[in-house]
């Protein structure tokens, strides 16, 4: 990841803090920036939408699909993973525990199977033992 | 005696039917079950076009995907969510940047 990426990346994991939503609801970059909260498709919509001023579509994605069983949305650049809801930029340590879906961007959407967002919002939703099980993950445990 | 003989030739009358009735039941099964996942099959390969698909958050038009994902009735395309020339990002980028 270069200077900027890992800038950019930094910035939202510091500035967005994380808070759940009571039901579903994907912001928009500028609401988020002005909330300055939101959970793991607010930030992750952010982040893409900065990432992509510096790299092309076909490299930077907004990825929906599961962490370990649970919904979730992440960022993808040149393959790798990046966790918006990390309290700063690093590494994430179980990337065999996240399977996409589906990514986009502002040029496209990619479905990894015919209709897998249809199956997103089917899958379980519990985002307090998410981010305990990421926070595991990440503690080594 | 007699009643026995009744009995045989009432059975041989009633199982040629009772075959054929079960034999039709089960062709008729069958081709029911095969009818419903060849349709599966055919719509898992190409979603119906602006229809629900199995949950309604979801919609398909065009080849595009449609998700209601904040306001009931309040469809975006997946595409409209990550806008890199919000002017709104330009502030933030810059703080970013420079930090």
């Amino acid at each position: 990841m270069d200077d900027i990426a890992y800038k950019l990346f930094d910035y939202v994991c510091k500035t967005i803090s994380y808070r759940s939503d009571n039901g579903e609801w994907w912001g928009f970059p500028a609401e988020v920036l002005s909330k300055r909260y939101g959970d793991c498709d607010d930030s992750t919509i952010l982040l893409a939408s900065m990432l992509r001023r510096y790299y092309p579509p076909d490299r930077v994605y907004a990825v929906v699909g599961s962490y370990r069983g649970y919904g979730h949305m992440w960022v993808e650049l040149d393959g790798k993973i990046l966790e918006t809801t990390y309290t700063s930029a690093h590494t994430v340590p179980d990337p065999h525990n996240y399977r996409a879906y589906a990514k986009f961007n502002d040029i496209y959407t990619v479905e990894l199977w015919p209709r897998a967002m249809s199956r997103i919002f089917q899958l379980a939703h519990n985002e307090c033992n998410k981010l305990t099980l990421m926070a595991e993950a990440v503690s080594g445990r | 005696m007699v009643k026995n003989l009744e009995w045989d030739e009432a059975y041989s009358a009633v199982m040629p039917l009772l075959g054929v009735v079960i034999g039709v039941l089960g062709v008729s099964i069958s081709l029911l079950v095969l009818t419903r996942s060849q349709a599966q099959a055919v719509g898992s390969l190409e979603p119906p076009t602006g229809v629900d698909v199995d949950v309604p958050k979801v919609r398909y038009h065009d080849s595009q995907v449609f998700v209601e994902v904040r306001n009931p009735g309040e469809w975006h395309e997946l595409r409209e969510f990550v806008r890199p020339d919000d002017p709104y990002l330009s502030h933030a980028i810059m703080g970013a940047l420079s930090g």
